[in-house]
């Protein structure tokens, strides 16, 4: 019974274990494997990024000098970013938020 | 592959671990009927997943082991972090462990509820805890792969053979693994994290690793190429399902979740076979 008690007594005054959401946001930490972002000046359309892609998010267009990343396919993990032999993938520190249209990211020079 | 990279990959392994048995814990205590303890439980394990987070970058799927070592670091503020996040998490199962130990409640729903014998948990070829449960001394880690060897490593048997001695199985397991965190990350050593690999593999492998639900089975065959020939996962559910069938028999249909839960399912595990079709 006592420890009961105070279990009772830490959830009265105790501060929430969650976070509340919509108004608060959690602190992302260093490190997190965030949305990609590509540096179009520094990529030669060597399409590595595109063949090792598990998911099959990324499509490299050589002519076109264009990169379409699909952020509902990726599985982030950074495959690509490590691969990438001139560093023209920078991920982010971010989450991708939740959206209403499966919209690709395009990526041009 | 170098030392730092071993004692790297066997604290990953023991987070895993830990996420996994603790959500084991929390879902079981729920399909018991304690709910506020499935919360507790849970909230607990978000430490864990916060840990993964900051190492790895991700929560669950760490995505950082690679051929010939791992892909990530970790610095001295993690470290320290990794000691008192594990210091924490070990006070708050404390808080909650001996709900498993001592209840009344808990222990008549699951003491001699799903017996499986020793003999026939070694004849279906049972793994993990479902048969350290019934007192058979089976774990791969015994045989020293990663840092295991150099951690002094025992693994925990119950002789119960029933739902409650697999329960005590994990929550030891918990223990034990905070424990194990803690001595691998104290003896840390310092190198570098993966040795280059340019060649692609060529003949045939198999390793058995310890995953929280038991033995997992890796079979590869390379024939040089950058294709595999070959490669056969064998996840640690398939081979809990024949003892599972084993211990319904007998019991009340209120029994059944408990029993179901014991073996700690994961029926998308068990979907492992792709067949590639040859051209002609």
């Amino acid at each position: 019974m006592p420890r009961f008690l105070g279990n009772i007594l830490e959830n009265l005054f105790g501060k929430p274990a969650t976070v509340r959401y919509p108004f608060e946001r959690p602190e992302h930490v260093p490190g997190i494997r965030g949305e990609l972002s590509f540096d179009m000046s520094k990529c030669d359309q060597c399409q590595d990024c595109e063949r090792l892609c598990p998911s099959g998010a990324i499509e490299v267009d050589v002519e076109g000098k264009r990169i379409e990343w699909n952020p509902y396919m990726c599985i982030y993990c950074h495959l690509c970013v490590r691969s990438c032999m001139h560093q023209a993938i920078t991920p982010l520190e971010n989450v991708q938020p939740p959206g209403y249209r499966l919209e690709k990211k395009v990526f041009e020079t | 592959m170098p030392p730092r990279a071993k004692y790297l990959r066997t604290i990953w392994a023991e987070l895993a671990r830990l996420q996994s048995h603790l959500l084991w814990l929390g879902l079981f205590a729920e399909a018991i009927g304690f709910e506020s303890l499935f919360m507790k439980i849970w909230r607990d394990r978000e430490l864990v997943l916060e840990l993964t987070e900051a190492t790895n970058g991700h929560r669950i799927h760490m995505g950082t082991t690679v051929i010939g070592g791992v892909s990530k670091d970790m610095d001295e503020r993690l470290r320290s972090r990794y000691l008192t996040d594990m210091d924490r998490l070990r006070k708050e199962v404390d808080d909650w462990s001996h709900v498993f130990y001592k209840d009344a409640a808990f222990r008549e729903k699951t003491i001699g509820k799903g017996i499986l014998p020793k003999a026939d948990a070694v004849h279906l070829g049972a793994v993990g805890p479902t048969v350290r449960g019934s007192g058979v001394l089976q774990d791969m880690r015994t045989y020293g792969y990663e840092a295991y060897g150099e951690l002094d490593f025992k693994p925990i048997t119950h002789d119960g053979c029933d739902s409650y001695s697999r329960t005590l199985v994990r929550l030891d397991e918990v223990y034990q693994s905070i424990e194990l965190i803690k001595r691998a990350v104290n003896q840390l050593p310092e190198g570098p994290l993966a040795n280059k690999n340019d060649r692609f593999p060529n003949g045939v492998a198999i390793y058995r690793t310890e995953q929280p639900r038991g033995e997992v089975f890796y079979y590869a065959v390379g024939n040089g190429t950058i294709h595999l020939e070959r490669l056969r996962i064998r996840t640690p559910t398939l081979p809990n399902i024949p003892p599972l069938l084993q211990m319904l028999v007998g019991h009340e249909v209120a029994d059944i979740p408990t029993i179901v839960h014991s073996i700690d399912p994961c029926i998308s595990c068990t979907e492992r076979i792709t067949y590639v079709k040859e051209a002609a």
